[in-house]
Formats: C-alpha cells, structure tokens, sequence
C-alpha cells in the first residue's frame, strides 16, 4: 500500500468527499472475486493490492485501475485535484436530482478481532473493540462510537471492531475482559493487543470521548519501520497464515522464505 | 457538462505522461500528515463501504491491500 499518497494532508482532506473502502487481500472470497473484477497481475490472479476510484453504484470505474496509486496518478497534488473534482462532480449530481449532502454515518468495522489487531498495527493505530453479550448491546456500543467515528478529532485514527465472543480476544491474549469499549495497543506485530483503558457499555458519549482520548494519549506508535521493522518480525517468528491461497508471485515468494526461517512451523 | 463529458475530462486527466514502478517494499510512514488532519477512514468490508456509498451518492476510492508483508503481519 502506498503511504506516501495517502498520508499526505491533500489527499486525506480530500479523501473526505469519498467512501473509502480499503478490503483486506486473501482474506474474503467475495472480497477477492470484486477485486479480481477490477486488477488482474502477471500471475493471472489478483495480487496484493488494488487501486481504482469507482461511482456510488460500486460498479462504474471512474479512475484506471492498477495495482498501485503510482500507476494512476503521478502525484499526491494530481491526485487530490483530480478526487476534488470528481466528488464536485457527484455532488452536483445529487442537487440536479433535488438530494441533500448526505453525510457518512456507518461505523467501519474490520471483519473479526485477529485480522483488526493486524489492521490496527499495519496503520499504527489504537483499536477500539466494542465487546457485547448480546445484539442489541452490540448495535448500542456501535451506534455510539459511530457518533464519534467521524468527528474530526477521531476521523482516522482509530480502527473498530465488534465481538460477542471472549474466544475473539483471547486470540489475541486478551484476557477476563469485561464487556464495553475496549481501546487496545497491538503488539507482537499484529497479532496480540494489550488493554491501554475501556469504558463501560453505558457510558455518555462524553465518558467514550474522554476514553478515546485516554487511549490516543497512551498509545504508543511502532518505532521500527520498513525492512527493519521486516527483519525484526522475522526473528520473533511472527507469521501471519492468510485466510485464501497468496497469488502475487513475489509476495508468495517472500512468504515462503519467512516461513523457512520460522523454526517451529 | 453530461455525464460522458464529465467522464472523459475525468479520464483525460488521467492519462499521464509517465508510469513510474512500483516497490513492494513497505514504506515508512510519510511524516507530512497534519496533526489536525488525522488519517484516512476506511471501511474495511466490502459490503459495508459499498452501502454506505449508494446511500450518501459519495464516490469510491476502492483499494485492497494485505496487511502483511512476505508473511510478516502489521504492516502494509
């Protein structure tokens, strides 16, 4: 994934006029059916990232589509310029047909707790788990920490993910959790998470405010980057099995050669 | 401007001189991210994105990545 397009200032501001989908590779079949529908790679099958703007419907393709943002756009300014003026495009669309801004609303949820500790540390963020005993409790902590998602002190920042099921957090060693929002820091690369603080499940949105401020102040961001970062989980032996068979040669490749160096596997 | 104007100036500008490679390589995070910009939020179902796309008539910047790299997990 390239971050040095979508951690820039312009593209982020402009990533708001947008719903921003970014699926998880290998690790969905229907997920990796729409991919395949838009990036085929050299192996003939999908590889491990996909780039393409598309309309509301999710169908028309309003961008080339590539593996990676470079392909398509020689610049972040190029590429915030071109995002403004196709979401001016669509609002203008919307007035013709007499519609009011619609703002979004929905919280995003990463599919199941495992791969959101691996979501939240690949993005250097907390993770907020909203854990329930029931539906009704679920729907509860989502519509409130919705309320808060995309205000603009949290927009971005944080990574959500919901579970009924305490098996969800002892996969990733967290343990005797009492249910409400739990705001996590990942570590052991991704694949465990450690309690930075919570709210109970009745808490006012202010007391949620408050504890996701808590959790933003105590986080603390990954030091090792890149190859170092690479070499450092390799020693650990941490190993991530994807979900559906690696398709990209190179990154089936490099897997392989991690997965010789991990003693026990 | 009709739609396919719309369209084609929308993919005219698209078309760009040169393509530059890629490297798979992860990279570090750029550190030109404004303290009150946050980062982008991202839908990470498919089906969830997608919904909320129809509802609000908001475009889709659509990509999929794996966080993992040659089998190292937390990080893109």
């Amino acid at each position: 994934m390239d971050r040095s397009f979508l951690s820039l200032k312009s593209v982020i501001e402009a990533s708001r006029r947008f719903v921003c989908i970014r699926t998880l590779t290998y690790e969905n079949a229907a997920e990796r059916d729409f991919q395949r529908t838009l990036f085929i790679g050299r192996s003939g099958d999908v590889e491990n990232t996909t780039f393409c703007f598309l309309g509301p419907d999710g169908k028309k393709r309003i961008s080339w589509a590539g593996r990676s943002i470079r392909q398509v756009f020689q610049s972040p300014d190029q590429m915030s310029q071109w995002m403004n003026q196709a979401a001016s495009y669509y609002d203008a669309q919307r007035r013709k047909e007499g519609l009011k801004p619609e703002p979004i609303e929905a919280l995003p949820v990463v599919p199941n707790v495992r791969l959101a500790v691996d979501t939240a540390a690949a993005d250097d963020v907390p993770l907020v788990v909203l854990y329930g005993t029931s539906p009704a409790q679920i729907s509860h902590l989502k519509a409130a920490a919705a309320g808060l998602a995309w205000k603009p002190e949290f927009i971005g920042r944080l990574t959500y993910v919901s579970t009924m099921q305490a098996s969800d957090l002892g996969a990733v060693q967290l343990k005797a959790m009492k249910p409400g929002y739990l705001i996590i820091q990942p570590t052991k690369f991704g694949l465990a998470g450690k309690l930075l603080t919570r709210a109970e499940p009745a808490a006012t949105s202010e007391q949620l405010t408050s504890a996701l401020r808590q959790g933003l102040q105590e986080y603390q961001p990954r030091f090792l980057q890149g190859f170092d970062y690479m070499r450092a989980g390799q020693q650990a032996g941490a190993f991530w099995e994807t979900k559906l068979p690696v398709t990209d040669i190179d990154e089936a490749r490099a897997r392989e050669r991690t997965r010789s160096r991990v003693p026990h596997r | 401007m009709s739609r396919l104007g719309i369209y084609a100036a929308l993919a005219a500008a698209l078309i760009t001189p040169g393509f530059s490679a890629v490297s798979h390589a992860a990279t570090p995070a750029s550190p030109v991210t404004s303290e009150s910009t946050g980062g982008i939020q991202w839908f990470t179902r498919l089906k969830d994105g997608l919904a909320e796309a129809k509802r609000t008539g908001k475009p889709i910047l659509y990509l999929s990545a794996a966080p993992s790299c040659g089998g190292v997990p937390g990080v893109w």
